[in-house]
């Protein structure tokens, strides 16, 4: 069998200006589904591979959750990291790809976006497919969060930071020769092993001493750089620190109060698409409701409305452009629409 | 090649009986009926019935005429399906003759469908990983693979999408050790340790290979239909495409998950579309759903 390629990134599959969060993301989406034993791994990933896999992972995770580890891992896998990004880059590309053009977007706004347009899918159809009979805690507040269109967009502004930092740190100390032999790309395969086992080498090592026996390369790599690096992380650190308060400042909802027992009438959806500044004709423009439809919804006008399953439909397209669980908007919206059609009936 | 966009989409999926003919004959329908011109082409090589599922009885012309140089043109052999703007291309019902046919007409059938003037090519592929099978799935740049929330379902459509993949990949190399090393692969000679995506694989022993293994990728778009699939089992749409792209390192979208209903057998009894006879069952939406998802995407994937 042939010895697995040590690319951290690649074996938690992620890009490699991925922050923090993105590795503990990745790593728990491992973890779960490995440790729940989905049905969507039977054949693929096959039981007695399963703990290898699994260490292979933890060893990942390890390095790259840990700032000062996972620089000196950065540094030495630089000249390889260039060329394999290129390559994830063409493969990802097409692989989720929208109709956005290529070039205009950087490595990890593809991702995210790419990501982002998949997991709409996947909770359109989920949402749409079953309303699900009471039980559900409302977590609105909690569960906006993972979705955030808005601020994920935000985000992405400062994400490509590292990279450049990366450059920056290492543009600075050309002074050792290795450094120069990290940014050759290695042209064969066998190159690229070597290289990586000083990867490994070096991460294995101390990180702080660095002056642990071994070959004189790593080292100098190691001691040369991992001062700046650091520093660097931190600045990161703060920026991201940051953005997350810019986060929490950001939605108006807050002068609106949902709660668990927000009742998600016309009324109420009305007033928090006018606080969030967006009219009728932008919610018609991206979901292609009609602007009568939309105004029947908010004034609860149901004789004008089409059929249940249309309404259902467009709640959660409205749901989804207030920012809101449409799954929750949807059945709080029916039950309510269900009690006043049987007052009137009486 | 005529200036209009051709959308062609396979529907396979590997294992028999999880509504492939189904699904295509019924979403071909609500793409008509969304007002696009369609065709349905059956290349179920072991069994075609698409007809069937129309109400056409025999049809009077199929591609064993094409195949047969009965008739020049493809277009020929089309029927109109009563009721809907479909034409429908009804399958070989030479069953012997049909699992047999050789590289030529192989060929020849292949370029005539991917010359159809429609704005939607629905194919439904038969069960099973036979080297016709995968050839058909492949001439479609759109690829729907159909599974049940079931580990043997799920195990074929894998392997299904692995040997499709590989198989034109073969197709695509020329050197004679590269075409070597891809058989092994198919034949399970060389295991790819899991957790090693196939194109990390290729890098490593033959980066050349890597680089047509990414252009065969990228030349395909792969979705999913869940069907069959309870409440509980939504938490896939999430989990295979993940699966499938950590660990094979194709991209795949799901287009949408069925439940299981009675009604499906009374429909194609009655030999009518379903989303003809029952026109207001969740399954109906399910189907529209995912016929406007597979319009959506492909006009957004148009960018010229």
């Amino acid at each position: 069998m042939i010895e697995p390629m040590k690319d951290y990134y690649r074996i938690l599959d992620i890009p490699l200006n991925a922050n923090q969060k993105d590795v503990e993301k990745a790593y728990q989406k491992i973890k779960n589904l490995v440790s729940k034993n989905s049905v969507s791994l039977y054949s693929i990933l096959p039981s007695v591979e399963k703990d290898r896999f699994m260490s292979e992972v933890e060893e990942a995770y390890n390095v790259l959750i840990n700032p000062e580890k996972r620089n000196i891992y950065d540094v030495s896998i630089k000249g390889i990291a260039a060329q394999k990004e290129n390559e994830r880059e063409s493969e990802f590309a097409k692989q989720l790809s929208f109709g956005f053009a290529k070039e205009a977007f950087t490595y990890l706004d593809y991702t995210r976006k790419a990501e982002k347009i998949h997991k709409d899918m996947v909770d359109r159809i989920r949402n749409d497919y079953l309303i699900r009979p009471g039980g559900i805690s409302i977590r609105i507040l909690e569960t906006q969060d993972p979705e955030r269109p808005d601020t994920e967009n935000v985000q992405v502004e400062p994400a490509p930071k590292p990279e450049e930092n990366h450059q920056s740190v290492t543009s600075p100390a050309p002074s050792g020769q290795t450094n120069n032999q990290n940014n050759e790309i290695p042209a064969t395969a066998e190159e690229e092993k070597q290289s990586e086992s000083e990867v490994v080498q070096a991460i294995r090592k101390n990180p702080q001493t660095g002056e642990q026996p071994g070959e004189e390369k790593p080292e100098i790599t190691v001691t040369a750089n991992s001062k700046p690096v650091i520093s660097e992380t931190q600045d990161t650190e703060q920026t991201k620190k940051e953005n997350l308060s810019s986060d929490i400042q950001m939605p108006d909802k807050e002068k609106i109060v949902i709660d668990e027992n927000s009742e998600f009438s016309g009324p109420f959806l009305r007033k928090i698409r006018e606080s969030m500044g967006i009219t009728v004709k932008d919610i018609a423009k991206t979901t292609k409701i009609s602007t009568a439809n939309i105004t029947y919804l908010e004034e609860e006008d149901y004789r004008n409305l089409p059929a249940l399953v249309y309404i259902k439909g467009y709640l959660a397209q409205i749901a989804k452009c207030l920012n809101l669980r449409s799954d929750i908007v949807v059945r709080s919206y029916l039950s309510r629409m269900n009690e006043r059609q049987e007052k009137k009936g009486k | 090649m005529t200036g209009r966009k051709r959308h062609i989409f396979a529907f396979g999926g590997g294992k028999g009986g999880i509504g492939k003919s189904f699904l295509s004959a019924n979403i071909a329908a609500s793409i008509s009926q969304m007002g696009y011109r369609t065709g349905l082409i059956d290349l179920d090589l072991g069994g075609a019935n698409q007809h069937t599922f129309f109400g056409i009885d025999r049809p009077h012309k199929t591609i064993d005429d094409f195949i047969e140089h009965r008739t020049r043109n493809f277009s020929d052999i089309l029927i109109d399906v009563p009721g809907y703007d479909i034409m429908l291309g009804a399958g070989i019902q030479n069953d012997l003759k049909a699992t047999n046919f050789n590289a030529g007409q192989k060929a020849r059938l292949f370029s005539a469908i991917k010359s159809l003037d429609f704005d939607y090519i629905i194919i439904d592929i038969g069960a099973g990983m036979s080297i016709s099978t995968l050839d058909t799935f492949n001439i479609a740049p759109n690829g729907v693979l159909i599974t049940y929330p079931e580990p043997t379902a799920l195990e074929n459509c894998y392997k299904f999408l692995k040997s499709a993949f590989l198989r034109e990949l073969r197709g695509k190399v020329k050197e004679k050790e590269l075409k070597e090393l891809v058989d092994n692969i198919y034949d399970g000679k060389i295991i790819i340790p899991a957790g090693i995506k196939i194109v990390d694989y290729f890098n490593s022993v033959y980066s050349e290979l890597a680089g047509t293994a990414i252009a065969v990728m990228n030349h395909h778009n792969y979705y999913f239909i869940l069907n069959n699939a309870s409440e509980e089992d939504m938490e896939l749409l999430e989990h295979i495409p993940y699966a499938i792209r950590r660990f094979y390192g194709f991209g795949i979208i799901p287009l949408g998950a069925l439940a299981n209903d009675e009604k499906i057998r009374e429909s194609i009894r009655k030999m009518r579309p379903y989303i003809e006879i029952f026109p207001d069952s969740p399954t109906t939406q399910k189907i529209r759903e995912i016929a406007s998802n597979i319009v959506n995407i492909s006009e957004s994937l148009c960018y010229d």
